[in-house]
């Protein structure tokens, strides 16, 4: 009698998951990124200068949920938007019953506090600003996790655009072969050897773009590495006899480039995109080091390191970002290291 | 063999064409030139960067449409763009306003850039004129060849009335401006001084044009700086290899002991750091910041660099490099020593290894000699590409220290928008960049007799 299974056997990728799972440092790296990732996207809840309970004249608002409300609906005499650190602290003077519960971070990353705070921007670390201020009186801290939360988004973003455009290009030049692939090669090879830096400055500095330009000018010149991977996978995989069986059984080449080979590249594009997402960060960072990044005010670690620079006394300027920088980079990395590990048998192709 | 490399050369060639083109049409497309600048300038109020008498009203910019015009033509904006590249490119000179080396007796003066009543010393560039085409070579002036004359001073005075509009055209020997000398009532004229037309033009002709903004050329900005750059790039990058190899064989051979965990988090943080941003923690941990005052902030020299001896003078730079140059060789430390120990590691399994050992020749020699020659192959390679590499990891290196450099030049000058000097320096890391992946192809059959291209 033959052997009944014990478990219903595994995919390859469900192997490599476990594997994953075993390497304790990349898992916990990419656990601790992820919970910190959605904890910096519920940001606007706790760290926001809106507050969470407002009880006025008897009634209760929500301004962290509900948005806007005007001093004047909250008795302030002040135009605009309501000043809840201030006001909590007349509602505590007045006694009269009304109270504020503020954020437990009661601070926007784009609010200046020069005018609450004494002494000139940028404040030291103190109790009520755990890493101090910039040089406009803005919370560091604050602008330390928002500028996570962009940092990944962004990379993200350019990870996934580069990797859409590199597989196109790789699978098209690969695939079809002949003068498509050598004239193709020739514009890919003109395209990589531009200086990635220098003229992604230049077309920067020249179009001053938001976020979503960004990342498609940074995807735009980093591109190139993948799809010459791209292409070679299909190449090879081309000749193999699944492909010709799949055009005899009259698949469209579309059918035949996305369903048959793709899958079958796609593992060294997965082990690729931790690096590709260190890439990424490092160069937004860069970026808004040199000033040619996201357009203030956007919260943003290279910018605030650029402060540092020329506020050579104020250490929390450099220290604090640089290290959010490096901690997240080193996490990345890790998980990259695992999941190479799990992806690739090879016994030494470990950075450790 | 040849012939693989020949047409590596040969291909070289459309890449290179493929790439300047590339970023000439960006920097032509998009606005933000030369000309919008000059137009800007004048609308705050002629201060402006650079010029001559920042933030005085009295400055007189003569920008009319007129003179934008002329601007436009000085900087062949009027031009087609293929026309603008060729031009770009040379070595034939398409401007109709003059041939090699003519002299010319009649200039079109685009803009003035002088300050009325101001007094200036002799020999300072009071007025800055642009000319189309025509070069002044007045052997007097300080820098002789240059796309856009100066008018000197003799002696140190006042002007006091321009006599030519922009747009207008001057003969040689006509009167320019009027000015008093110091001390003095009487009134002088400066006279428009000898034109001749620029001798060779464009890239071919090694000529990279001139910077929009300081008019001196950009090949010799550019030859000016290399030797900085080069300076701290290469010494960073020997350092490197000095580490790397060591610390990669120490890693390998002691593959998962205590030494080799120990080191791989220094290489996990070398990775996780960019060089540029370590070279920002350096500056505020040692640089005299808010901890100790170890090192200078940055730049080359100390302020008193020429009154020191030579022996000064050389640890005086040697002070300077030692922040800048632990970043550059961060840079390549993490990728250096991982692909060390793996290529040592994977020849140490090989059957070669084996036998060297069975012949009974000690650890050392089989290691040292038997395997390490095989595994410096890999590494061998990336010193063609480190070329490329060098120039381009010092923008942020060179801004974070100072470093007047190429990299610096090349941001300064997208800042400014000196187009020019953009492209310059784009042309020679290109260049660089193209050159040093044909040498590590070179070197990778230098040192692998094996491999064959073809």
């Amino acid at each position: 009698m033959a052997a009944v299974p014990q478990e219903k056997s595994l995919s390859v990728l469900q192997r490599r998951w476990r594997k994953f799972r075993t390497l304790k440092r990349g898992w916990y790296s990419l656990v601790a990124i992820l919970v910190m990732y959605a904890l910096s996207l519920l940001a606007p809840l706790y760290i926001t200068n809106k507050a969470w309970v407002v009880k006025y004249n008897g009634e209760y608002t929500f301004p962290a949920l509900s948005g806007f409300h005007a001093a004047t609906e909250f008795g302030q005499r002040t135009i605009g938007e309501a000043d809840y650190r201030k006001l909590k602290q007349e509602f505590q003077e007045a006694d009269a019953g009304n109270w504020v519960l503020l954020a437990p971070y009661p601070y926007h990353p784009n609010e200046s506090l020069m005018r609450s705070l004494e002494g000139r921007p940028p404040h030291s670390p103190s109790r009520a600003h755990w890493l101090g201020t910039d040089n406009r009186g803005r919370d560091v801290l604050a602008r330390l996790v928002y500028g996570f939360r962009i940092s990944l988004t962004f990379a993200i973003g350019v990870v996934l655009l580069s990797y859409t455009l590199g597989i196109a290009v790789g699978a098209v030049l690969g695939f079809f072969g002949g003068k498509v692939d050598i004239l193709g090669q020739r514009l890919v090879e003109i395209w990589s050897g531009l200086p990635f830096l220098y003229t992604v400055i230049i077309v920067s500095s020249l179009l001053l773009p938001s976020m979503w330009t960004l990342t498609a000018i940074l995807a735009a010149f980093g591109w190139m590495g993948i799809a010459m991977y791209m292409r070679g996978e299909f190449y090879r995989e081309k000749s193999k006899d699944y492909v010709a069986a799949a055009i005899a059984q009259g698949d469209s080449s579309r059918a035949i480039m996305f369903q048959q080979i793709f899958p079958n590249a796609l593992t060294p594009l997965i082990s690729f995109a931790p690096f590709a997402v260190v890439g990424a960060i490092s160069s937004l960072v860069a970026l808004d080091f040199l000033g040619f990044g996201l357009r203030p005010p956007t919260p943003s670690w290279g910018e605030m390191v650029n402060q540092g620079l020329s506020n050579i006394f104020k250490w929390h300027l450099v220290v604090f970002p640089l290290s959010a920088l490096f901690i997240t980079l080193m996490m990345v990395v890790f998980i990259g290291e695992a999941i190479r590990e799990a992806f690739d048998p090879k016994v030494f192709s470990r950075l450790r | 063999m040849a012939a693989y490399f020949a047409r590596r050369l040969l291909l070289l060639i459309p890449t290179f064409l493929g790439i300047t083109m590339l970023v000439f049409s960006i920097t032509r497309f998009v606005p933000g030139g030369p000309i919008d600048q000059a137009v800007m300038q004048m609308q705050m109020g002629g201060g402006g960067e650079g010029g001559a008498g920042a933030g005085n009203s009295a400055s007189s910019v003569n920008l009319d449409p007129k003179a934008i015009d002329a601007l436009k033509r000085h900087y062949h904006f009027d031009w087609p763009l293929w026309k603008q590249y060729l031009q770009f490119l040379g070595p034939i000179n398409l401007d109709e306003q003059g041939w090699f080396g003519d002299k010319v007796d009649e200039v079109e003066l685009i803009t003035w850039e002088a300050d009325a009543n101001v007094p200036l010393d002799s020999g300072a560039s009071v007025v800055r004129m642009r000319m189309t085409g025509p070069v002044l070579a007045d052997p007097e002036a300080p820098t002789p060849a240059s796309t856009s004359g100066r008018a000197y001073m003799p002696e140190a005075g006042t002007v006091t009335r321009l006599l030519v509009q922009g747009g207008e055209r001057v003969k040689v020997g006509a009167p320019l401006f009027e000015y008093t000398p110091t001390g003095s009532t009487e009134t002088k004229v400066v006279t428009a001084p000898d034109f001749w037309t620029k001798r060779t033009t464009g890239l071919l002709a090694l000529d990279l044009g001139d910077s929009y903004k300081y008019e001196t050329p950009v090949i010799d900005m550019i030859v000016q700086r290399f030797p900085i750059s080069l300076r701290f790039g290469l010494t960073g990058f020997l350092l490197g290899y000095l580490i790397c190899i060591p610390l990669g064989i120490l890693k390998a051979v002691r593959h998962s002991s205590r030494f080799d965990i120990a080191s791989s988090v220094l290489i996990f943080i070398g990775y996780s750091i960019p060089g540029w941003a370590l070279g920002v923690v350096l500056l505020v941990l040692f640089g005299g910041g808010s901890f100790v005052d170890w090192f200078p902030l940055g730049g080359i020299h100390s302020q008193n660099y020429s009154e020191l001896g030579s022996w000064d003078k050389f640890t005086d730079s040697l002070y300077h490099m030692v922040l800048p140059v632990i970043s550059y060789t961060l840079g390549s430390f993490a990728v250096l020593t991982v692909l060390m120990k793996n290529s040592l590691m994977e020849n140490l399994g090989q059957d070669y290894v084996r036998t060297a050992f069975a012949k009974g020749l000690s650890e050392r020699r089989v290691i040292l000699v038997h395997a390490l020659r095989n595994s410096l192959i890999p590494i061998c390679t990336g010193l063609g590409s480190a070329l490329g590499i060098l120039m381009a990891g010092s923008y942020l290196i060179e801004k974070v220290f100072n470093i007047d450099g190429i990299g610096m030049l090349g941001f300064t000058s997208i800042i400014g928008r000196d187009y020019t000097v953009v492209m310059g320096v784009l042309v020679i890391n290109t260049l660089l960049m193209l050159i040093g992946n044909i040498l590590s192809d070179v070197l990778y059959v230098l040192v692998d007799p094996r491999i064959r291209f073809s």
